[in-house]
């Protein structure tokens, strides 16, 4: 996973970014428009690399919690954290 | 050291709790050899003789009300929260003071602040230096222990529950005070 961060608000107003440009790297087209950024893609890094991790294991919490050598109450909250976080976006 | 100070965090729930069960036998053979009692949760007497069921009667009953008093509030903050979290917790905080036991090595402890009670009646009385210094290295551990259980028991109520705001802060403060004052007056009238 690339771990560059991508820009969800706008530095001088706060209010969110949207995607108006995409392009292809082998034939330069480019496609103009205004896109939503998806859910997944407002959060950050570490949260996007635990919703994969989560995918990983099937959705099994203590999986995980063995897998990244930390507790389960840690992993569940975690987890709670970024669906409060979605629930606000 | 931070992992140590965290248990909750990094350990799984069920090894935890075998070796808090294996703590809790030590220090409390520990506790008992070593003539403490524990009448509160932040309370740590010497007695000038070694009572086993006093000792172990202290050691459950605060094991058990800081369990269930963080449990109760764990619920009310977050309906997730789970009982095993809190009682890892309460067993795992009880470590500090078994190891501030260990000061009683000599059996000295019960007597340590006699000859300061006594200067204090009797200001003309001279103490030597030594017991000045034992009293001053005494307190100075004493809260270090106090500070490492509550730094413990604040992590391990933080992670059991995911309590974020002060709100939730100002209410492990009071349920820290209810389970002092609660165990106290339960201890002193058993």
């Amino acid at each position: 996973m690339n771990n560059i961060k991508l820009p969800v608000r706008c530095p001088s107003c706060d209010d969110q970014l949207t995607v108006t440009q995409l392009s292809c790297k082998s034939c330069q087209t480019t496609i103009n428009g205004s896109y939503v950024l998806p859910q997944i893609l407002k959060l950050s890094v570490n949260e996007q690399e635990f919703i994969v991790q989560f995918f990983i294991n099937s959705g099994s919490l203590k999986q995980m919690a063995l897998q990244l050598g930390i507790s389960y109450p840690t992993v569940r909250n975690q987890l709670d954290d970024i669906i409060a976080k979605i629930s606000i976006t | 050291m931070i992992k140590w100070l965290n248990p909750v965090k990094y350990f799984q729930d069920k090894n935890l709790l075998l070796l808090n069960l294996l703590i809790f036998c030590l220090g409390t053979f520990l506790a008992v050899s070593l003539s403490a009692r524990f009448d509160g949760i932040l309370d740590l007497h010497f007695l000038p003789f070694s009572r086993a069921v006093i000792t172990m009667t202290d050691n459950i009953v605060n094991i058990v009300f800081l369990t269930f008093i963080l449990f109760a509030l764990g619920r009310f903050i977050n309906p997730k929260a789970r009982i095993i979290d809190c009682l890892n917790t309460a067993f795992y905080s009880r470590i500090p003071f078994y190891l501030l036991c260990l000061t009683n090595i000599g059996g000295e402890m019960p007597y340590l602040f006699e000859p300061i009670l006594l200067k204090v009646s009797d200001p003309s009385i001279i103490l030597p230096t030594s017991i000045y210094v034992y009293v001053i290295i005494f307190t100075l551990v004493s809260f270090l222990v106090l500070a490492s259980t509550i730094i413990i028991l604040f992590n391990g109520f933080k992670i059991a529950t995911n309590a974020k705001s002060t709100k939730h802060y100002l209410f492990f403060v009071l349920a820290i005070l209810i389970a002092e004052i609660s165990t106290s007056i339960f201890l002193k009238n058993l």
